[in-house]
């Protein structure tokens, strides 16, 4: 019943009542003539019943020949909706547009979702997929999954394994990271160990190669420390990828300079939000005008999501706050204050956790500034491997 | 005309056929007392909400009720709803 209604709701119909004298003999004609009316009914000699729109054009010799007079009373059907609004050209051009919209869109990657032991969807790692082929917005008429697979893969050595699935808009990606210890099998180029810095050996940890140095030995940087080339007892040599850990002690002369006319960097408490609506790879600013350099930006993406699947847009809301460079002129005791906090900073970059002691730090003022040296015993590995063959 | 039906009902007896069958007589299937379904040709003779008369050719119908309606008229047959009370042929 319900296709059979939709089914004439689509076709369209009306109801029509008529006055007459043979009632009857009008459903008779209606009949003969494959003229189909339903759900007549005659109350106080009227007929009302339903027809379908092309019928009621050829009723009217039927009509006149049963002596009836008939009338229209209600239409209905999308006939009657498409003449009611075909003025309104913005209906159709809509409709149409959201089904181009629908269709086009349909040809471009939507969305990417990543799958995999321990690997997560990082920036690096979407920044990595973009550069084999894989990101949102890619047309997948031209998109081959296992080129972009291999191409991943090349580029990518630390995963084993990755597979390109697409399902209609939606790429999917499986990924196995490498096992480390295969890492290193897979770089097995024959070299030495040569010092990184000057020191003196406390010990040596040799994996694989021959070990050149004594403990207690002093060395130079680039001397050679554990060798690559091993003698076998057959008096042949043998070509080996050395591995080894050597801790020395070694010395660090750091200097840092505080001049006294210096700029100081001030954040203004004004910050200047802007917003980006980003779909695939087209940004869509929702703001006018620029922000003046200089300025600090901190960056926050809002990603959409509907039932667990991210939506091809996403808001990226940028909080700018600006910058101002303001000269001072420091006395010695600030400058002094400024470079101590300075070769913090350079321990920190440069030694991290390997300092053992240190002498204590000199300053020397000159007209500019003031220079601050300190040197510092360290107890670091000093191992760095160097290709026998080139 | 009267010999060819004869003729029809011979035929229609010596194969066991249902009555009628050949000859063209029209066939009434009654769901209950709700509904009624008639198969041949008739037109319709007198309608209204208690009574529905058709003509089968053969003869008349009469169907008496409340709330009857004739849902389709056409060439193959009618139908008929409503709560049927009483049938009369004539």
């Amino acid at each position: 019943m319900f296709m059979l209604k939709s089914f004439r709701y689509i076709t369209g119909y009306v109801k029509f009542s008529g006055k007459g004298v043979f009632p009857e003999r009008f459903l008779n004609l209606c009949a003969n003539n494959n003229i189909l009316v339903w759900s007549p009914k005659i109350k106080y000699g009227e007929l009302s019943g339903f027809m379908h729109i092309n019928d009621y054009k050829r009723i009217r010799k039927i009509a006149k020949k049963s002596c009836m007079r008939l009338k229209i009373t209600k239409r209905k059907g999308v006939p009657f909706l498409i003449n009611r609004y075909k003025r309104r050209y913005g209906i159709p051009i809509g409709v149409a547009l959201f089904f181009f919209i629908i269709v086009y869109l349909s040809g471009f990657c939507l969305n990417i979702t990543v799958c995999g032991d321990g690997v997560l969807k990082t920036e690096k790692l979407e920044n990595a997929l973009a550069k084999s082929g894989i990101y949102i917005g890619r047309d997948l008429s031209e998109f081959d999954a296992d080129t972009a697979r291999q191409d991943f893969l090349i580029k990518n050595r630390q995963y084993s394994f990755a597979a390109v699935n697409i399902k209609g808009s939606h790429i999917s990606v499986e990924l196995v990271k490498t096992n480390k210890k295969r890492m290193k099998k897979l770089s097995k180029t024959p070299c030495n160990i040569i010092a990184k810095n000057a020191g003196k050996i406390l010990k040596v940890k040799a994996y694989e190669g021959r070990i050149s140095v004594k403990i207690g030995e002093a060395v130079a940087p680039g001397d050679l420390l554990v060798s690559g080339v091993v003698e076998l007892t057959n008096k042949t040599t043998k070509f080996v990828h050395s591995e080894a850990e050597v801790l020395a002690l070694t010395r660090h002369k750091l200097e840092v300079f505080a001049p006294f006319k210096t700029k100081q960097k001030l954040k203004s408490s004004e910050i200047i939000t802007r917003s980006v609506f980003k779909i695939a790879n087209i940004n869509i600013p929702l703001y006018l005008g620029e922000v003046e350099k200089p300025y600090e930006t901190k960056k926050q993406v809002k990603k959409y999501k509907i039932g667990g699947v991210e939506l091809p847009f996403k808001k990226i809301t940028a909080k700018f706050s600006k910058i101002k460079y303001k000269k001072i002129t420091l006395n010695e005791q600030s400058a002094k204050a400024f470079a101590k906090q300075k070769m913090k900073k350079l321990i920190k970059n440069k030694l991290k956790n390997t300092i053992k002691s240190s002498q204590k730090g000199k300053f020397r003022v000159t007209k500019r500034g003031v220079f601050y040296s300190k040197v510092y015993f360290c107890e670091e590995n000093i191992a760095k491997s160097k290709k026998i063959l080139k | 005309m009267a010999n060819v039906k004869n003729k029809l009902n011979r035929i229609n007896k010596c194969f066991d056929l249902p009555e009628g069958l050949i000859t063209g007589e029209i066939f009434i299937e009654l769901m209950a007392n709700k509904q009624a379904v008639l198969e041949g040709k008739c037109s319709v003779l007198q309608y209204s909400d208690t009574q529905i008369k058709i003509n089968t050719g053969n003869g008349t119908i009469e169907f008496f009720g409340a709330n009857m309606c004739l849902d389709t008229l056409n060439k193959e047959g009618a139908m008929i709803s409503g709560t049927i009370q009483k049938i009369e042929f004539s």
